[in-house]
């Protein structure tokens, strides 16, 4: 009968450099891990809130200066009638206003005239 | 490379926040191997005995703080290895269904193991061991591999001395007898 000492003990063994690769294996579950993604997190942690913040107020910037007024031009089935009004709205605004245009010119190069008399002083 | 450090050495990098990376480089470059061969003599198969050691370093540097230095370093590193080889054969058990399918299973793939070349009486051994109940198969492998004393294997299973001798003696005669049918 072989008694258990006489078994070898040394029947197991490894793959060549086995317990370095191991130890590599270990660390790259361990320390270099969560370093890796805790470094992305901690970068991207603080960012998110910041651009959520900036989303935001494009948005409510974006609604209060395009919130539709009464008497504005909206989106309308129709959009060959509302084109016309648009282009009769400027005819009309042409024929009334250009008169004040003139004056306002006219202001102008009075206001001008002023100025320079005002540096020749 | 292997390179040894005093326990008191790794304790004291371990404590201190910035070191603990260190630390825990020393730990692991100081018990890898002994721990491997440890859990290998408990599961067999180089793949299990990779597995639950490459899981059991990630336990110990996410618990490593649970350390107190109550016992000593090994004992707690045995202990932890143990418990994740143990945990793994349970697991195994309860999917074979019963000890029968268990062991056969067992013997299949320590017989594929390419790393495994022992002769039919070095398999037959590891095949009783396998067979143990838990706390005398612990006992065997701390005695017959690691050559640990009862007061050793007393702190890591935290078993009194009088009960390790009693598990020893009965997984000893289990063995004997088993390899005297054999033989």
């Amino acid at each position: 009968m072989k008694n258990k000492q006489q078994i070898d003990k040394n029947k197991f063994k490894v793959p060549t450099n086995y317990f370095d690769d191991l130890e590599q294996t270990i660390y790259n579950k361990t320390i270099d891990a969560p370093r890796q993604r805790t470094s992305i997190i901690q970068f991207v942690k603080p960012w998110m809130g910041v651009a959520a913040s900036v989303v935001m107020l494009a948005l409510a910037t974006f609604l209060w200066f395009n919130k539709p007024e009464s008497n504005q031009m909206t989106a309308s089935a129709d959009g060959t009638e509302q084109l016309a009004y648009a282009e009769l709205d400027d005819m009309l605004y042409d024929e009334l206003f250009a008169e004040a245009d003139d004056d306002h010119e006219t202001l102008n190069d009075l206001a001008d005239f002023l100025l320079e008399l005002e540096d020749m002083e | 490379m292997q390179q040894s450090h005093t326990d008191q050495e790794i304790i004291a990098a371990l404590k201190k926040r910035r070191s603990k990376d260190a630390g825990f480089r020393m730990l692991v470059s100081t018990y890898k191997e002994r721990l491997y061969w440890h859990v290998r003599k408990i599961v067999g198969v180089h793949e299990d005995a990779d597995d639950v050691t490459q899981n059991m370093w990630v336990k110990v540097y996410n618990h490593i703080e649970s350390f107190n230095g109550d016992s000593g370093l090994y004992t707690w590193l045995y202990r932890i290895a143990t418990n994740e080889a143990l945990t793994l054969l349970r697991k195994r058990k309860k999917h074979a269904g019963c000890d029968e399918v268990f062991m056969e299973d067992w013997n299949i793939q320590m017989k594929a193991d390419p790393y495994f070349d022992g002769e039919e009486a070095a398999l037959l051994l590891e095949e009783v061991v396998m067979e143990l109940p838990e706390k005398q198969k612990q006992v065997f492998l701390y005695k017959y591999y690691e050559n640990m004393s009862y007061d050793q294997i007393s702190q890591i299973m935290g078993t009194s001395i009088g009960g390790l001798k009693a598990q020893f003696h009965h997984a000893k005669k289990k063995i004997q007898v088993a390899l005297e049918r054999h033989y």
